[in-house]
């Protein structure tokens, strides 16, 4: 078998994706590649909305792998200036350097009205406001900015030297407690700060990438900081949770000078940055096919790699695996339950991890005396996992398994890299025969989905004009039908499907298109699940059932969010960062094994 | 004012829904207009002529002949919308016969021939397109001739003038005769004898040598675009564009979002 070939399929039908070469198995020495392959598990079982919905952060997660780069090339973020008074209102200035470059981040902090903002996108009332900008920025430049943002919020403008906005607001509850605590030269309550999220700063969303005139991705080269997917918006996630802490310390010793306390490493490091998102997640996720591939492939072959391993278990990588278990028993331990149908209690998964820890100790300690698992050691764990009968357990383990083995992880990286590159194309020399065999291929289980079923049709997303927000109408009730957003799979492909059985077999694509030109975008879908796999969620995203929270955890977890809890089934909240090394560590580039951590309990 | 690639990629396509098409639709010509205001800075004039429509589809384009080679394609107005369409007939036929003859007639939309011809070298063909602007746009646009090699980096054009018909009757088989005909005008240069027309002639690389696509017809051709460089500039420095531009696309753009209901808040969440 070679994997390089765009036409390579297993017999299930999962196409091996063109990125993936011999060559780079050889690189990373792996000779048994039709085991690897044969173990990477089907689209049936790993799109599923269900399945999509328990997968946990990794390290190929963006903000793990931010982090790691981070300390890998010893970024230094130091504060150059905080100028604000008892409420904490007024300016903060950092600057970052980073990998040769150096950038500033300016943070305008308004007066809180001592209520929560939940930061959603058509509100103009937040707490905090900041621009990110390469290079150093003077006065002026900072006055016209704070005129813009702060003064124009959401009408502003920006341009190339600025990097995006980007805004928060306080967790109004926690912030507070935390600086009448520092004030009167005391720790937080822990048993007050376990019960929320696990942060003092909520992140109300990052605009970069053009929006407001700011530079485009795109425009940064291969050997920017932040030239890797997503860093970019993730590292004022990073910046939010230093500033927070410096907020609160520094309002703590302006209101009790000389007596007010500073936080602990400990609980600083606990504490991440919360955030909020929507079913606007889903869209995107539909939106991108390729992207959706890329988010998932390098984690699977991961896995599957490491449980095609033959011959004397790695140890190290075990030990690692039971002190990693260890590790997520107390986070777990610590998370509050959920109380939305269909997301499993963190008592339930606590529980299951204490079960595999210790099946996995048991079993480390038999491979000591020579005795080892007939189909291997890391396929017990897995298999033992998911005999306790929860997915999101068994996705846990899976995280933890890739998170053992660090070399593999590494390896995805690069990977990951080719894989976000993979453009929207169209082959219009196709035929009209193959694109049918494709779809009675790959999409079967569209083509099998009743669109004329009660509640098939339910739905529809579209734009608000309260600031683009995503939101989900109903389609016998509200209005805006008509400008909905693509999110329609199952239903473009059913047209798709019934436009082409109308279509001699030797027509061309081309030719097709030109007569349907509102068929590209399935066409082109089509085209793309030849050649890669896990492309579509497997579920009908319109329908009466179907949990857009399913959809946003996922690509939170692919973000890097650590826990998350949703408020309704359309609705996520959790914390990003939690556990991070402080810039402190950063700079001296230690504290890369800091994911899941304890309030109660410090890990080696 | 200041304009960014990424925001154009973000906006223009909402634009174009709402000028009257589908999600599919938009999004293939949005990169036909970004690319256009990038390379030619003449994106938003292909918006601003496209009149907007409250029809939820507009016509696809008509087959009117075909015998293989040649193909006479109508095209409801504006062009830019089927220019990807277009430009992968090209390529499929070119593909299959190794050289390729598409009419095209309705709107000529000239402004985005040199689309059409970068999307066909991008696939590694060659390609002349040479147009007549209708009646309606003759002022503007004129007549304009691109060429293209394979590989999308270099587009060379001529507006105003055109290569000799010598060298177009020289260069391609004499079944292209009537074709050819049709494209010389009487001042003895190939344009398009037609108002709104467009005369696309599309080689596979082993073929190129000997078609009109040649230094000789070149050296004529008054613009040569670096494509690369022109698309990476706009990708790093930006634009600058009118603010009252870019304030009809986000207007315009501005239409898909669906006005306030009583419920409409509890929907995102």
């Amino acid at each position: 078998m070679n994997p390089g070939s765009k036409q390579i399929l297993r017999s299930d039908g999962l196409p091996i994706p063109p990125y993936l070469s011999q060559g780079w198995f050889d690189t990373h020495g792996i000779s048994d590649v039709d085991l690897v392959l044969a173990n990477l598990r089907s689209e049936s079982c790993v799109m599923r909305p269900a399945r999509l919905r328990a997968i946990k952060a990794t390290p190929l997660s963006f903000a793990r792998s931010l982090v790691k780069r981070m300390i890998a090339e010893k970024w230094r973020i130091e504060r150059r200036l905080i100028d604000i008074d008892r409420d904490g209102v007024g300016k903060l200035i950092y600057r970052i350097f980073a990998a040769g470059r150096d950038f500033t981040f300016v943070v305008f902090s308004r007066r809180s009205d001592g209520t929560e903002h939940p930061g959603r996108i058509f509100e103009s009332n937040f707490d905090l406001l900041a621009a990110l900008f390469e290079g150093d920025v003077d006065d002026s430049r900072i006055e016209h900015e704070q005129q813009q943002l702060d003064g124009r919020l959401w009408q502003g403008r920006t341009d190339n030297s600025c990097l995006g906005w980007t805004l928060a607001n306080r967790s109004v509850r926690f912030f507070n407690h935390i600086v009448e605590h520092l004030t009167q030269g005391r720790q937080p309550d822990k048993e007050f700060l376990k019960s929320g999220g696990g942060y003092i700063i909520r992140n109300a969303g990052w605009y970069g990438n053009g929006r407001f005139g700011s530079r485009s991705w795109k425009a940064l080269g291969p050997r920017h900081p932040f030239s890797y997917p997503y860093h970019l918006d993730i590292f004022p996630l990073y910046l939010w949770r230093t500033v927070g802490f410096d907020i609160v310390e520094t309002m703590a010793r302006l209101r009790n000078p000389g007596a007010a306390a500073v936080l602990s490493a400990h609980t600083k490091a606990w504490m991440g940055i919360g955030n909020s998102s929507g079913i606007g997640m889903v869209a995107a996720l539909v939106r991108w096919p390729a992207w959706m591939s890329a988010y998932n492939f390098p984690r699977e072959l991961a896995l599957a790699i490491i449980l095609s391993q033959r011959g004397p278990v790695d140890t190290g990588a075990a030990e690692s695996l039971c002190r990693l278990l260890r590790r997520a028993i107390d986070y777990y331990a610590e998370q509050p339950d959920s109380l939305i149908k269909g997301v499993e209690r963190a008592s339930v998964i606590k529980s299951g991890l204490e079960q595999v820890a210790m099946n996995a100790e048991r079993m480390l300690g038999e491979l000591s005396v020579g005795r080892s698992p007939k189909f291997g050691y890391w396929r017990a764990v897995t298999d033992f996992a998911d005999m306790l009968g929860t997915v999101e357990l068994s996705e846990q383990v899976n995280a933890l398994l890739i998170q053992a083995h660090p070399e593999i992880s590494d390896a995805m990286l690069d990977l990951f890299q080719q894989a976000m590159k993979v453009e929207r194309t169209l082959d219009p020399t196709m035929d009209v025969a193959e694109l049918r065999s494709i779809i009675a291929r790959r999409y079967r289980w569209a083509l099998e989905i009743d669109q004329l079923a009660s509640g098939a049709r339910k739905y529809f997303w579209y734009r608000s004009e309260e600031n683009g927000e995503n939101r989900r109408g109903e389609r016998v009730i509200d209005p805006g039908e008509e400008r909905e957003s693509f999110v329609d799979v199952v239903g473009s492909i059913h047209a798709l499907s019934a436009d082409l059985a109308r279509q001699n077999s030797n027509v061309a694509v081309a030719e097709f298109l030109l007569r349907h030109p509102e068929m590209s975008h399935a066409v082109s879908r089509v085209q793309l699940a030849a050649g890669f796999p896990y492309t579509e969620i497997r579920g009908n995203i319109i329908d009466a059932n179907f949990l857009p929270m399913d959809g946003i955890r996922f690509l939170l977890s692919t973000m890097g969010l650590e826990s998350s809890h949703p408020n309704s089934n359309q609705w996520v909240r959790g914390t990003f960062l939690q556990g991070a090394p402080l810039p402190e560590a950063i700079k001296q580039g230690i504290g890369d094994d800091w994911a899941l951590p304890s309030l109660e309990t410090q890990h080696s | 004012m200041h304009v960014s690639y990424g925001e154009l990629v973000r906006v223009v396509p909402d634009a174009i829904r709402m000028l009257g098409f589908t999600y599919s639709q938009a999004d293939d010509s949005a990169e036909a207009v970004i690319w256009t205001e990038c390379v030619l800075s003449a994106g938003y004039e292909l918006l601003n002529n496209a009149s907007v429509s409250n029809e939820p589809f507009r016509k696809a384009p008509i087959i009117l002949d075909d015998d293989g080679g040649k193909v006479v394609v109508s095209v409801d107005r504006p062009l830019f919308a089927y220019a990807a369409r277009i430009a992968d007939l090209a390529i499929s036929r070119a593909a299959a016969a190794g050289i390729s003859l598409i009419r095209v007639i309705g709107e000529a939309g000239a402004n985005v021939t040199p689309y059409i011809a970068y999307r066909v070298s991008r696939a590694g063909y060659g390609i002349a397109v040479i147009s007549t602007a209708s009646q309606e746009y003759r002022a503007h646009e004129g007549r304009t001739l691109v060429v293209a090699y394979p590989g999308g980096r270099i587009v060379h054009m001529a507006r105003g003038q055109s290569i000799p018909c010598d060298a177009l009757s020289e260069a391609l088989p004499k079944s292209y005769s009537n074709e050819i005909k049709r494209a010389c005008t009487d001042d003895g240069f190939a344009g398009v004898g037609t108002d709104g027309e467009i005369l696309i002639i599309t080689v596979a690389k082993q073929h190129i040598r000997d078609l009109p696509i040649g230094a000789r017809s070149l050296c004529r051709l008054e613009q040569r675009i670096d494509v690369v460089a022109q698309l990476q500039n706009a990708v790093i420095e930006g634009l600058e564009v009118p603010s009252e531009r870019h304030a009809i696309l986000t207007g315009l753009a501005a239409k898909i979002r669906v006005e306030n209901f009583d419920r409409s808040r509890t929907q995102a969440g």
